[in-house]
């Protein structure tokens, strides 16, 4: 009997290893070489170089950054092949940063690059936070009413707002509508709202924000996670949440949907949003079916030359992560994207900026402002309106 | 003629005929007697019935086993005799004398070659119906009456779900239910019409108002034979358009019957015994019937549950007088609610429906040459439901609560978040049912006819509570559908209807013709504001050129009257914000303010019977004597389904803000400058009544041949199908708020100064489907066993609508001071200019350009189902079902999708049911 247990353990064993040996243990084959070359704006000449800066290449498993070279070039080796997103960007003055960058750039062989770098102006109002998940009340079902946008001044001046400034969220259709790629010199907005409607304007301090959303009131008391929104600035008035009416309004300029004059904030996403400005009649911006079509939604046409910040904030699909070819703000504006973990929203997660460790001290924050909401966004759980010390943002 | 009138003339000829005598029709007449007897034990069979249909003869055996008609006409006559338990005969006599026969009858059982598995269809010169009867129903296992309806041409294999409702739909090529042609199909059980007419939306759960019955509510066990007619009814059948179900139940001597079905979502078992309680005391049948199912056995969050048992007594007196009277009860309980797995919230909605139900039904063999059979019945049906809810409320924002029933302006509390609250409804819907008819045969010259006439009455109420809320602070719907709504003061529905059917025969030549004409006229709510009455003229034709060719011809119209729900419209509560402090830091100055309009429509006037006209030509090929080909076409149109009417009211409504009308008082509500409202709006809205607006159309040929049988394979074969086509509409103009860019025009929503009005009927729903069912049924009498196989292939499914073109034909203002509108037309010219401006809103914006959508035409699919049956012995027997026996689930795509989708889903199904006789 003892026998036969030892012969059956034995078989068991040389059956296991037998398997095991067969697993395909060939090791990884990785790609030499990936040069990137790149080329700089005409203004700025020949003799200037994108020299020692940092490129990275990041894909969803990993991500690899090399210097340049005093001619602007880099390369890299040993690089696992797979789908990635190539950035770079320098400070060149306070006011203007280099920016260059390609999304999912299908590397699987031996191969080089050339990245056409941009000039960015960097803008002294950004959109630092796009909140429209929503989050859970005290009875655990979902809510939505403490959704917000905060614009950030990033400069060290007051700036002022007055009716020249508006705030407009983008076409989400869930087939997109006006792709960025088909689209240059244009966004199409679901959306815009003017954030003073009369001749009035308001002061933001260095360092100030203001505070965009539909129900100015106290969250909290309904939802244990949610905010207090009290200290908004302006607010969507509508007959569908609580406002108050000690808060400024925001003006309805235009809405696809006739019966949504709130903010349009959806808890999954799409929620790309852009701060504007013009002393244009804004009304009279021509709006357009979507292409192919002669009825339906219709969005209004924003030439890019009047945008002073943008945010491309997608939705996360379930298997498929987000889709980068949803992206409707041109590279130049926001090079990349940025969206939640959870595909319907109800989490409490926020789009937020990144502090810009370098320039920030212990009085003043500054933000990231690269043009690319791949590096300068992070989505972080429980936001807190006008704060900025979430790990995730203070993370180097 | 007055309404009144047209019923005393009709109540009058009826007994006129009623007590007619013989004096005017001496023609020689004889007397018939059969005896009937068992074939095997050659014991005589008490309480067999005799009918010679074309003369309305009716008998019943008596105590020793002898049924006796007199009075017969010389001449030819097919006697049908049928008893519970056995095969029914069909003899041609010759009369010329009096007659002494006897018929032996062979007891139903797999032992016989002949085994009916499948439905069979009627005969031509009558409506066009299939005949379902007691073995079909058991090799089916079917566990409630709508699993039956996939054994009619060109429907589909079901998978039984006890959990969701089920309604019948006939002759529709659409894969949703048609809530019009559910309305219309009627379904009688032992002579009493089930009736929904009296069910409200009772705004929890599911509602079956105005629309079908619920087929879950019948068990099949206690089923002896169903007839469902798909063409033109007699007129003796009403209040329908789309067909009727006849529904007979066991009634005589059968033995203890035991059976359990069981599937992975459903068991269902029975218990059935037919007494014969001695020769002059009659039989007394009962029945009980128990069915539990779950949705899906992995996430238990729907339930079923299913108890009905009946006792039914039939005797006959003086040999004349055969009454069957009926006692069943029903309840009936729907269960949805959270998985035991999950935590527990306390959510959940239950609906519990009992019902209790008297019929009695006589058939008197008068025997007079104008009153052969006198046949009357009586039923009662008494149902209460209870639904109830347990749920969180959600929505996104504020939710006001609006508890207000008179018009004005409400200072209303509010929530902020969800919450939990609970209610339900209560709901009594009550039938009262009348039927007195006649029947008897007539020969004038070559002629032969049959008359049957009747008078029905019905009467049907629901006075109960109604929706409610457990706490009216904390609505179930906190929207102005979610008022309270008592049904104590809706009247109670009235209908009174007569018929008269003659059926014809004669001869030229070799050529016979056969012609059921009839008329029938309904009435409901007479002598009331929103009476509507029709008229129905039905004919059933069909000629025999030959013995192996018969041709049909039909034409019918058929009239459902309204419910309850669509005559007696819950008041409408229009609601509207007023003024808004909600938001304000201190709680003691929040405030919200509505004001509430409340239309209140009491009833739809005007409101028409919807009425449903239908052809049908075929005809029926005898190929040999066992093979046979029918092929009938139809045309159904309903053109004034009920739908909604479309009729706008007129309110104005204020709007106060701060400052302007709204004024400030620190610590405190604001106070209301009542009179100088920020903004006075005008607002229009649906009344809420009922129309006639939905059109329908089903279309198509169906087909049935019977193949015969193999003797050596001892297999027989049917083929059959349909070609089914639906198209629907509604021809209602629709009305339609402009779409407007420049939100400074008019900046509140809903407050557009005018609407634009768009042609009715333009955009169609279109469904059509091919699909034919090949059965092979495989009979062994020596191992007492059937097996069947049913390969169903759909050919072809489209789905299309259109999206036309369109241009606005009119737009309508307000007119205030009259509580009315305006309506202003719009001319091709103003079309035509690209700059024309309606109050400030470019017109050419409401220029639809049309863009039809595609339509879906799926590849062909097929499925293949299997079914056993096997007595084990004469005490016991089981069955076992195969559904998508070969578990052929394809990847398929449609010709406009990109992408593959897995099909038959779901439809791999078994289940096996067990039975003792004793």
């Amino acid at each position: 009997m003892k026998l036969f247990k030892i012969k059956t353990i034995l078989i068991l064993l040389i059956s296991i290893h037998t398997f095991t040996s067969c697993v395909d243990q060939e090791p990884q084959t990785y790609i030499d070489e990936f040069s990137v070359t790149m080329t700089m704006p005409e203004d700025l000449g020949d003799s200037i170089h994108f020299a020692n800066q940092t490129v990275i290449l990041k894909s969803n498993r990993i991500t690899y950054s090399a210097i340049t070279d005093s001619l602007g070039k880099v390369v890299f080796n040993n690089i696992i092949p797979g789908v990635y997103n190539i950035s770079t960007h320098q400070e060149l003055t306070s006011e203007i940063s280099l920016v260059g960058d390609t999304l999912q750039y299908q590397l699987f062989k031996k191969d080089s690059l050339v990245l056409q770098i941009n000039k960015s102006i960097k803008a002294n109002l950004i959109i630092s936070k796009v909140y429209a998940a929503g989050t859970k009340d005290n009875n655990n079902k979902n809510y939505v009413a403490d959704k917000y946008l905060e614009i950030y001044n990033n400069s060290d001046t007051e700036q002022y707002i007055d009716n020249t400034f508006y705030v407009g969220l983008v076409e989400a259709e869930s087939v997109i509508a006006y792709p960025a790629s088909k689209n240059p010199g244009f966004v199409f907005a679901r959306q815009v709202f003017r954030l003073i409607a009369d001749n009035t304007k308001d002061t933001i301090p260095p360092g100030g924000s203001i505070i965009l959303t539909n129900s100015a009131i106290d969250h909290t008391q309904f939802s244990p996670n949610s905010v207090n929104l009290r200290i908004a600035d302006y607010e969507a008035k509508n007959t569908t949440y609580s406002n108050n009416s000690d808060v400024k309004g925001l003006e309805l300029i235009y809405s696809a949907f006739p019966s949504l004059i709130y903010m349009n904030l959806i808890n999954g996403g799409d929620n790309s949003a852009f701060l504007f400005k013009t002393t244009e009649n804004v009304r009279s911006f021509p709006i357009y079916y979507i292409p192919g079509k002669e009825q339906g939604n219709r969005y209004m046409r924003i030439s890019i030359q009047y945008l002073i910040d943008g945010v491309e904030t997608l939705k996360n699909y379930a298997n498929t992560g987000p889709r980068i070819e949803s992206k409707r703000i041109q590279t130049y504006v926001d090079a990349g994207y940025m969206f939640i973990s959870a595909v319907s929203g109800y989490t409490h997660e926020s789009i937020e900026r990144r502090v810009d460790l370098k320039k920030s001290t212990s009085d003043r924050v500054y933000l990231m402002d690269t043009n690319n909401s791949s590096n300068d966004f992070r989505a972080v759980t429980d936001p807190t309106p006008r704060k900025y010390d979430k790990p995730l943002l203070t993370a180097k | 003629m007055s309404t009144k009138h047209v019923i005393l003339t009709a109540l009058l000829a009826f007994f006129v005929l009623l007590t007619a005598n013989a004096q005017t029709q001496k023609r020689e007449s004889f007397t018939v007697r059969i005896t009937v007897t068992d074939s095997l034990s050659k014991e005589t069979i008490i309480g067999a019935a005799l009918q010679m249909k074309s003369l309305g003869i009716y008998s019943v055996t008596d105590m020793n086993g002898v049924g006796t008609m007199v009075n017969v006409p010389r001449g030819q006559a097919a006697v049908e005799i049928s008893c519970l338990g056995y095969e029914s005969v069909v003899r041609t006599i010759n009369v010329t004398k009096e007659l002494v026969l006897s018929v032996r009858l062979i007891e139903t059982s797999l032992q016989l070659k002949e085994v009916s598995v499948v439905a069979k269809n009627s005969a031509a010169g009558a409506a066009t119906s299939s005949q379902i009867g007691r073995q079909a129903i058991e090799h089916l296992q079917a566990t409630n009456l709508g699993d039956l309806m996939q054994l009619l041409p060109g429907q589909l294999m079901q998978t039984s779900d006890l959990t969701s409702v089920k309604q019948l739909n006939f002759r529709t090529a659409g894969s949703t239910n048609d809530a019009n042609n559910a309305f219309g199909a009627s379904v009688i059980v032992d002579g009493i019409p089930e009736s929904n007419n009296a069910v409200m939306s009772d705004k929890v759960g599911n509602t079956t108002a105005g629309n079908g019955i619920d087929l879950r509510q019948m068990g099949t066990d206690n089923i002896e034979s169903v007839e469902v007619i798909r063409g033109i009814p007699s007129a003796e059948y009403g209040d329908l358009t789309s067909g009727a179900v006849i529904v007979k139940s066991k009634s005589g001597k059968t033995p203890y019957e035991v059976r359990t079905k069981v599937n992975p979502t459903t068991i269902n078992s029975s218990f059935g015994k037919g007494w014969s309680l001695g020769a002059k005391n009659g039989f007394l049948n009962t029945s009980f019937d128990y069915a539990q199912a779950w949705g899906d056995p992995r996430t238990k969050t729907r339930s079923f549950d299913r108890i009905s048992g009946s006792v039914t007594y039939a005797t006959t007196f003086f040999k004349k007088l055969r009454t069957k009277t009926k006692v069943s009860v029903n309840s009936l309980i729907d269960w949805a609610g959270q998985d035991p797995d999950e935590a527990a919230n306390g959510t959940f909605t239950t609906q519990k429906d009992f019902k209790i139900a008297v019929s009695h039904e006589g058939k008197l063999a008068l025997n007079l040459p104008l009153a052969r059979t006198i046949t009357y019945t009586a039923g009662v049906s008494l149902s209460d439901k209870q639904s109830t809810t347990s749920t969180y409320v959600t929505k996104s924002g504020i939710i006001p609560i609006i508890t207000a029933t008179e018009t004005g302006y409400y200072d209303v509390p509010f929530q902020s978040m969800s919450y939990q609250t609970s209610g339900g409804a209560i709901s009594s819907p009550k039938s009262y049912f009348l039927k007195l008819s006649n029947s008897f045969g007539a020969s004038i010259k070559k002629f032969t006819h049959q008359f049957n006439m009747g008078l029905e009455y019905r009467y049907e109420v629901n006075k109960a509570k109604g929706y409610y809320n457990d706490n009216e602070l904390l609505p179930l719907r906190p929207n102005s559908d979610g008022r309270p709504r008592p049904y104590y003061e809706i009247p109670a529905l009235n209908q009174l209807s007569g018929y008269f059917e003659d059926n014809m025969a004669w001869k030229i030549g070799k050529t016979k013709f056969k012609l059921q004409a009839g008329v029938r006229y309904t009435h409901l709510q007479p002598g009331m504001d929103e009476q509507v009455w029709s008229l129905s003229p039905r004919l059933n034709a069909s000629i025999q050129f030959t013995k192996w060719l018969d041709m049909r011809l039909g034409f019918g119209q058929n009239s459902k009257t309204p419910g309850l729900v669509h005559l007696y419209p819950e008041k409408t509560y229009a609601d509207k914000l007023a003024v808004d402090n909600s938001g304000a830091a201190n709680p003691d100055e929040r405030m919200l303010i509505y004001h509430t309009y409340v239309y209140d429509v009491q009833r739809t006037s005007g409101l028409k019977n919807a009425t449903n006209t239908k052809y049908e030509v075929g005809f029926d090929i005898k190929l040999s004597e066992n093979h046979k080909l029918s092929v009938i076409g139809y045309w159904d149109n309903t053109p004034n389904g009920f739908s909604t009417l479309g009729k706008q009211f007129l309110y104005t409504s204020n709007v106060y803000k701060m400052g302007q009308g709204m004024i400030n008082n620190p610590g405190a509500k604001p106070t209301i400058d009542w009179a100088n409202p920020a903004r006075v709006d005008t607002m229009w809205m649906s009344t809420g009544q009922y129309g006639n607006y939905n059109w329908a159309l089903n279309k198509g040929v169906e087909f049935d041949l019977d193949l015969g049988r193999i003797e050596s394979w001892n297999t027989s074969f049917y083929f059959s199908g349909a070609y089914m086509e639906t198209s629907s509409k509604t021809t209602l103009r629709t009305i339609s708020t402009p779409k407007i860019k420049d939100l400074t025009l008019y900046p509140e929503t809903n407050t557009t100064p005018f609407k634009y009005i768009y042609p009715a009927g333009r955009n169609v729903y279109l469904d059509r489907r091919f699909s034919t069912q090949l059965r092979g049924v495989l009979n062994i009498p020596s191992l007492r066993m059937v097996f069947s196989s049913s390969l169903q292939v759909i050919w072809y499914t489209y789905t299309g609508s259109t999206n036309r073109a369109m241009d606005p034909v009119a737009y309508i203002i307000p007119d205030v001071a009259n509580n009315n509108f305006i309506e202003f037309p719009i001319t091709q010219e103003m079309l035509n200019d690209p700059d024309y401006k309606i109050m400030g809103i470019l017109l050419k914006d409401a220029r639809i350009s049309g863009n039809d959508n595609p339509p879906i035409i799926q590849p062909p699919l097929m499925m293949m189902s299997s079914r056993l049956t096997k007595d084990i012995s004469k005490m016991a027997g089981f069955s076992f079902y195969v559904n998508n026996t070969l578990f052929y689930q394809p990847w398929q795509r449609s010709n406009i999708s990109t992408t593959l989708t897995e099909k038959n889903q779901g439809t791999f199904n078994f289940g096996m049911e067990l039975y003792f006789k004793f």
